[in-house]
């Protein structure tokens, strides 16, 4: 399994590179999102990353060589799942980095300490475009689904870009309201719903998606 | 040991090979109880399939000039003189068939021939 | 002895393409090639081994196991070479062997080290930086690290020149000097198999149309040319095939020494190639416009 994970970033060690310098760069160009800018970059960070590792193993057909190996099918979907774990985390870490190497130079552009709603509302809002992606991607392939692909991600940068108007008070979207009540009330409940919601909602996208990839043909 | 194939020849390859052993045998070129290269490695550097040179292999076996020991390999086999003989007349035989052709082939009476055969006799 | 692999009534359907319920077999010890010209359906065949493709019907399989059923163990011991390059183009040989290496269970190190210094790949090249000889030879240098017992190849020297296809050869010659192992390797350039192969299997339009031992087959059939005169009801029975041209005609012939009894000084008979051979089976000229 690791080998899999870090082959999809031993392939794009160029693209990598780009991700660091835009999540960078993000950090710079979000300043208007407040907050959430951590949200909206990490969901750049990651859709860039899973989408060159997709579009890689498209290029060249991977798919043929993977299944000729002795692999699971269930380990190759798997995979790409974890994958977009392991991009959060890498994301988290450089965004940290970042933020506190910007304080330290005392460099006059405002970043936020991690928040534990902005953090959280990063990683559902990942989670949710992997779940939702995936299930097709292992169904139809990457060409088939880039343009879905790319909507979706639109979507939730859209959605996020909402939550920061928000949060800074320029909009009263009553949905925003609704859960920023609920989560006040009690975080803790908040959090075992939202984790609740999560667990089932990638348990049915992985399932779905390992039994798309299990029919698939080459 | 040599083997030299024709993939021209009417014959066989199984059978020029099996001839070619038979023949080394026969002027001793093969010794008694030698032991041969095995069928996979004869394959192999002659550039053929392992089931032809088994089947060069399976007819000496028959004809009694090897003998062939399952795990050890292929051994030229003891031969008596009746044998060889008799071997050395068949390829006697194949050689005068092919002058015989030759002669056919460029309309030398049979007559011509034998008068070939008696001068060149005396001469060797 | 079981066979390696053994394929019963194999059936596919697509759209425009079917294979008809194909049986193949092979023994441990034994090079098969796999002939047909393209589209004849040796890529799904092959597919279908791999479980690339599912099938509609039939049975598979391998080392004496169900395909599907022991599909990880069965992968373990199995090589693979096809002609496309499915290897991640960034990557350099050595990151992509670590990518790979790690699934096999027997993977052996020193060996693959041995592969790459006698094929001469540069480590640290990417992928899409090699010559197509360069992938075929990287494939096979992972094929044959980790003891695998099946060498199963689609089209591997496609594009390559006879040098390299030479070179390949060879490798094969040498993998199986061990009697363990055997290689099933699909081509239509039948004169790589015309020296090494030690049984041929013919497919077209999706059935097999001829298998057996390949020199025997050399030896049996005949490629005969004689006049157009002696054309008769009679003696195209005994042909597999006819090919009339402006003077006279060739025509294949299973059992050479049969038809030479019969017509003797009429006709002309020599030994058939492989690619003789296919092309009369499967006849495809006849579609062909003639030229003059």
């Amino acid at each position: 399994m690791l080998n899999l994970i870090i082959k999809d970033i031993l392939i794009q060690k160029r693209q990598l590179t780009f991700s660091l310098l835009y999540l960078g760069f993000a950090i710079i160009a979000f300043q208007s999102f407040g907050e959430v800018m951590f949200s909206a970059g990490i969901v750049v960070f990651i859709y860039m990353l899973s989408m060159t590792a997709c579009a890689n193993e498209d290029k060249v057909k991977s798919d043929i060589m993977l299944n000729s190996l002795p692999i699971k099918r269930v380990n190759i979907v798997l995979q790409k799942y974890i994958s977009i774990y392991i991009y959060f985390i890498m994301g988290t870490i450089i965004y940290i980095v970042f933020s506190k190497l910007l304080q330290f130079l005392q460099i006059p552009i405002k970043t936020y300490s991690l928040a534990l709603e902005v953090f959280l509302a990063g990683f559902m809002a990942s989670s949710f475009m992997a779940g939702l992606y995936f299930p097709l991607y292992f169904k139809f392939g990457y060409m088939k689904m880039r343009i879905v692909n790319f909507v979706l991600f639109f979507l939730i940068f859209f959605g996020i870009s909402l939550l920061s108007k928000y949060m800074q008070g320029s909009t009263s979207l009553q949905f925003f309201y609704n859960i920023n009540v609920l989560w006040e009330n009690n975080k803790m409940l908040f959090i075992a719903a939202a984790a609740l919601i999560f667990v089932t909602l990638m348990a049915v996208s992985l399932g779905l998606a390992v039994y798309f990839y299990k029919k698939r043909e080459f | 040991m040599n083997i030299i194939l024709s993939n021209y020849s009417d014959k066989p390859i199984y059978e020029q090979i099996a001839e070619q052993i038979k023949s080394l045998i026969i002027k001793r070129e093969l010794t008694e109880a030698e032991l041969l290269p095995s069928i996979r490695v004869l394959a192999r550097e002659l550039q053929i399939s392992v089931i032809t040179t088994k089947r060069a292999y399976d007819e000496l076996e028959k004809d009694g000039y090897i003998v062939s020991v399952p795990g050890k390999g292929s051994f030229v086999g003891t031969q008596n003189t009746e044998l060889l003989k008799e071997a050395r007349i068949r390829i006697i035989e194949d050689k005068l068939i092919d002058a015989i052709s030759a002669a056919k082939s460029i309309d030398i009476s049979f007559e011509d021939l034998a008068k070939m055969l008696k001068l060149l006799f005396e001469e060797v | 002895m079981e066979p390696i692999f053994e394929i019963k009534g194999l059936k596919k359907s697509f759209k425009d393409f079917s294979l008809k319920g194909i049986d193949i077999s092979l023994n441990r010890g034994y090079i098969m090639g796999f002939i047909g010209p393209n589209g004849a359906g040796k890529t799904t065949t092959i597919k279908l081994m791999m479980n690339l493709l599912r099938k509609d019907d039939g049975e598979i399989k391998i080392f004496g196991k169900d395909y599907i059923q022991f599909e990880k163990e069965i992968k373990n011991k199995l090589g693979f070479v096809y002609d496309e390059n499915h290897f991640y183009e960034e990557l350099t040989i050595e990151e992509m062997k670590w990518v790979i290496a790690p699934f096999y269970e027997k993977w052996n190190e020193s060996l693959y080290k041995s592969y790459m210094k006698d094929f001469n790949l540069p480590l640290k090249k990417k992928i899409k930086d090699l010559s197509r000889g360069m992938k075929m030879k990287f494939s096979l240098a992972i094929a044959l690290s980790h003891d695998a017992e099946l060498l199963v190849m689609d089209e591997p020297t496609s594009g390559l020149d006879p040098v390299i296809r030479s070179e390949l050869l060879e490798i094969l010659s040498q993998t199986i000097q061990d009697e363990n192992k055997a290689v099933f390797f699909s081509t239509h350039i039948t004169s790589d198999l015309d020296k090494i192969a030690d049984y041929i299997t013919l497919i077209d339009d999706g059935k097999i149309l001829l298998d057996g031992e390949k020199d025997e087959l050399l030896d049996s059939y005949g490629l005969v040319r004689g006049n157009k005169e002696i054309l008769n009801a009679d003696i195209n029975k005994d042909f597999i095939n006819v090919r009339e041209n402006q003077f006279g005609f060739e025509a294949l012939v299973k059992d050479k020494n049969h038809i030479k009894k019969i017509y003797g000084d009429k006709i002309i008979i020599e030994k058939p190639n492989i690619e003789d051979i296919m092309l009369y089976y499967t006849g495809r000229w006849q579609n062909a416009k003639s030229n003059n």
